[in-house]
């Protein structure tokens, strides 16, 4: 056997790994896609036009992919210092399993075909809407913002409020104060969410460079930051009732999870060592999710998840 | 040692040769590709499934209203 027929053959003998559909839909952050496809169905159910049940179906599909879309760009944009944080270091691209140019070409092609057909079958602001939120979350917040600013996730926040709004405007072409009162919910809940994470996740942050609350101003500015926002989160609950789309049973439940989630940051704010200190957080961050989705889906029932009309 | 003109023919075929061979994939790495391939008819069919029906829904009525 000539050198040259051993050397093709030990080419060919290794092994390449291959993605499998589960690490595409990773790619996807398929818990932040849940949380848009959600508040942008509950913001369908509230506005004043009856939608087709296919055509809400086919819209909430394509929110769905351009949420995919900015997510896939995101851990693209991030795979380096994805790879230096425990949080997200088994992201599918920092663990090898896909390249980072196939993530981008597929993020890319996700935000432009969920746009594009948003608009052909749904109606143009909607479309707009979205590339919006897709162009703001990849453009401002994970490049301009996200290395420079501990105020990244507060404005960054905007990117994941808009798909309310996005919902509301493919039932009802257009943008309404309804519309921007669920977006400040979700603008205003941002902050104590992620700065309940980051309290307990400072090492993983500092690691890797990104310059959150507790890592520039300190964890005790950062307490009372969580307070005032949760304070603020809890009252923009009310604005769906003071618009007038919104009953009393919507109001009652908007109480008593506005009360637990100050609650929650306030026990953050008054523990501030150790294990407790850190329990507090976890807890505040759990219960935020909850709340967001118990708050949109009271929203949701109070309107009869919107086949009343 | 130098390398003959032939033998720099025969390095450069074999460079080409490996550089243009599919890799060999194991057992779990065909399933894995299969699925994927799998899954891509079926957003495929989905999609154009969708497309036909939000015509459909949109044209209404005038789905029937065409020259016979």
């Amino acid at each position: 056997m000539s050198e040259t027929q051993v050397s093709i053959e030990s080419s060919v003998s290794t092994t390449t790994a291959v993605a499998s559909v589960g690490d595409y839909i990773a790619l996807l952050k398929p818990t932040v896609m849940s949380l848009a496809v959600f508040t942008a169905a509950v913001g369908m159910a509230v506005a004043p036009v009856h939608m087709h049940p296919v055509l809400a179906i086919t819209a909430l599909i394509l929110i769905a992919m351009g949420a995919g879309a900015a997510g896939a760009l995101n851990m693209w944009y991030d795979a380096e210092i994805d790879g230096l944080m425990q949080r997200t270091a088994k992201r599918p691209i920092p663990r090898g399993l896909i390249p980072r140019d196939e993530a981008a070409a597929f993020g890319l092609f996700l935000a432009a075909f969920s746009v594009l057909s948003l608009g052909l079958l749904i109606n143009w602001v909607a479309a707009s809407l979205l590339a919006a939120s897709i162009v703001f979350y990849l453009v401002v917040y994970t490049h301009w913002l996200k290395r420079r600013t501990p105020q990244n996730i507060v404005i960054g926040g905007a990117a994941g409020a808009l798909p309310p709004m996005i919902g509301w405007a493919a039932a009802s072409p257009g943008v309404s104060w309804e519309g921007f009162a669920l977006f400040l919910v979700i603008f205003l809940w941002t902050p104590p969410h992620f700065w309940a994470l980051a309290l307990y996740r400072s090492r993983d942050y500092a690691r890797a460079g990104v310059p959150m609350m507790p890592n520039v101003y300190g964890p005790d500015r950062t307490r009372l930051e969580i307070l005032i926002y949760t304070a603020a989160t809890a009252l923009s609950g009310f604005l769906p009732v003071l618009l007038g789309f919104a009953g009393y049973g919507y109001a009652a439940v908007a109480a008593a999870l506005g009360a637990g989630f100050l609650f929650l940051a306030w026990r953050v704010f008054r523990v501030r060592g150790g294990f407790e200190a850190d329990k507090a957080s976890r807890q505040l961050f759990t219960f935020s999710i909850l709340y967001l989705f118990a708050l949109f889906g009271a929203l949701w029932v109070d309107h009869g998840f919107g086949l009343g009309r | 040692m130098a390398l003959g003109s032939d033998d720099k023919v025969r390095s450069f075929n074999a460079q080409t040769r490996r550089s243009l061979a599919p890799p060999v994939l194991d057992a779990e790495a065909k399933r894995r590709q299969r699925l994927r391939s799998i899954a891509i008819a079926w957003a495929l069919a989905a999609i154009a499934l969708m497309f036909f029906l939000v015509t459909i829904i949109r044209l209404g009525a005038n789905v029937a209203n065409r020259p016979l």
